[in-house]
């Protein structure tokens, strides 16, 4: 079962051929934050354009993470492949020391790491950003959410609908016409596409893949903690620009509809 | 986890001119709809309407032409579904099940609520699972008290019905089923449905096996049912004339 966030930040983490152990990049936001679950993603090009280090290898690569407080190595080697998304996630539930994590990738050939990359996504508390759950939690809403690409990076624009509405799941679909009429986005074009959604002016939600949101399959769903976004601070990124590229991505969105009650004083 | 009390089998009829389909069925008015689902035919088997053996349940790959999206409005009007792209609701013969869990848990406007298609619509056949409630789910336990399983032998015949009674014995008279175990020698995968009658009125109607089929985390359990054996089948609507055995365990 998956737990409650708020915020999913996707990291890149470059492969060199030498490379034997790569200590997780220093990322001022993630610092402090509990995190609740990582998957480890197969992109077909990554934010900066890099392909991701084939899942064939994810049994060869072994993430350690080092606890911020105690500084021990609570999660010792951990294969990567027990981080993809084909299975329920790990409920990892530490405050990681990112610059003192790292995955050894010594077991594998210089040569297929050669301009690759690992791409880990972080899901973890916020509190800037984290709603309010009900204690029965019920009822939701389905709105829809869509996006037609324009070029490298896209904005969302305003939503009436959605203004103001706690979010507790956003799911990605691949029709083949959205309710618009509009051409949808095909699997096999959505390796290189990222979402990034805001709240109060922070990037909550960075460089997320896209497919992460496809929530079919075994699966559990995703938790969203009640989350208000700014949707026109918020955007949709793509690595290629070709024509089955630049079309629409579709969501639904599940929105609280449980009446919040304040308490009185 | 899913407890089903009653299901309704609503087969779709989608030709070139539907581009908003009703769904409306008197026995849904004023019902609380727990769920709502799509079934299909897969790839690798085909599978026909459970009343009416020459019509064969579209395919997975015709689906993907065609988007169906579901719209449902409460009783004060309001639009709380909108545009639900229904691929996150479907299940197909095996091996195809794959889908979001997603409860709705309110009456509806049966009336007023309706499927959306875009796309390319020929002569399109789906069936549409309404999962719903007519009186509060008992509380729920997995404790599993006994089981017994029965085999089925389907024949070549693409149609045969199975009366439920000439094959369990008294030992479930009187139990409560909590669940039904679907598994198949052979590893055929033959398409049926579940036609159940219970004791105190609750109703399984043409369930397709395939939803009793794959475990998963998303497991079908059902809420202590009363079986009448007598008027309950299991009705085989296959495409293919393979003989097999379909074996079905009920857990109290």
């Amino acid at each position: 079962m998956n737990k409650f966030v708020s915020g999913i930040y996707g990291v890149e983490i470059p492969l060199v051929s030498t490379s034997t152990k790569i200590y997780l990049p220093d990322i001022a936001y993630l610092r402090g934050k509990r995190i609740k679950h990582i998957d480890v993603v197969e992109v077909l090009k990554s934010p900066a354009g890099i392909a991701s280090l084939s899942r064939n290898f994810f049994d060869s690569a072994y993430l350690t993470i080092v606890e911020l407080n105690t500084q021990s190595e609570q999660i010792r080697n951990l294969p990567v492949s027990s981080l993809a998304t084909t299975r329920n996630r790990l409920f990892i539930n530490r405050i990681a020391d990112f610059p003192r994590s790292y995955i050894d990738v010594s077991k594998i050939a210089g040569a297929d790491k050669t301009n690759k990359c690992i791409y880990l996504v972080f899901y973890f508390d916020d509190s800037a950003v984290w709603g309010i759950v009900p204690a029965e939690n019920n009822r939701t809403q389905i709105q829809p959410l869509e996006l037609k690409l324009t070029g490298k990076k896209t904005f969302f624009n305003f939503s009436s609908v959605l203004q103001n509405r706690r979010v507790q799941n956003i799911i990605l679909n691949y029709p083949d016409t959205t309710p618009t009429g509009n051409a949808g986005l095909d699997y096999s074009n959505s390796g290189d596409k990222y979402l990034t959604l805001s709240r109060n002016q922070r990037e909550s939600f960075k460089d997320v893949p896209l497919r992460l949101f496809l929530q079919t399959d075994q699966n559990y769903p995703l938790l969203l903690q009640n989350i208000m976004f700014d949707l026109q601070q918020s955007y949709i990124t793509t690595v290629n620009t070709t024509a089955d590229d630049l079309v629409s991505v579709f969501f639904n969105l599940v929105i609280d509809d449980n009446l919040i009650v304040k308490s009185k004083i | 986890m899913f407890i089903i009390q009653n299901t309704a089998f609503i087969p779709l009829r989608l030709s070139i001119t539907d581009r908003h389909v009703s769904f409306y069925q008197d026995i849904l008015k004023g019902k609380r709809i727990n769920r709502i689902m799509l079934y299909s035919s897969s790839e690798d088997r085909a599978v026909c309407l459970p009343d009416d053996p020459d019509t064969m349940l579209s395919q997975v790959a015709e689906l993907d032409e065609l988007s169906l999206f579901l719209n449902l409005y409460d009783r004060t009007q309001n639009l709380f579904v909108s545009d639900f792209d229904m691929k996150n609701l479907l299940v197909a013969t095996f091996p195809v099940n794959s889908f979001v869990e997603h409860l709705i848990n309110r009456e509806i406007d049966i009336e007023k609520s309706y499927i959306a298609a875009n796309g390319i619509l020929s002569s399109t056949v789906v069936g549409l699972i309404v999962f719903y409630q007519t009186k509060l789910l008992k509380p729920f336990s997995d404790t599993i008290n006994g089981s017994v399983t029965i085999t089925l032998n389907k024949t070549t015949d693409l149609v045969q019905d199975f009366k439920l009674s000439d094959y369990i014995t008294n030992t479930l008279r009187g139990k409560f089923i909590r669940q039904i175990i679907v598994s198949d020698n052979d590893g055929l995968h033959n398409p049926a449905y579940l036609d159940i009658l219970c004791r105190d009125g609750k109703r399984i109607d043409h369930l397709p096996l395939d939803f009793l089929r794959a475990a998963s985390p998303k497991d079908f359990y059902f809420d202590m049912l009363d079986i009448d054996f007598e008027n309950s089948y299991l009705r085989i609507r296959d495409m293919s004339a393979d003989a097999g055995a379909i074996n079905l365990t009920f857990i109290y």
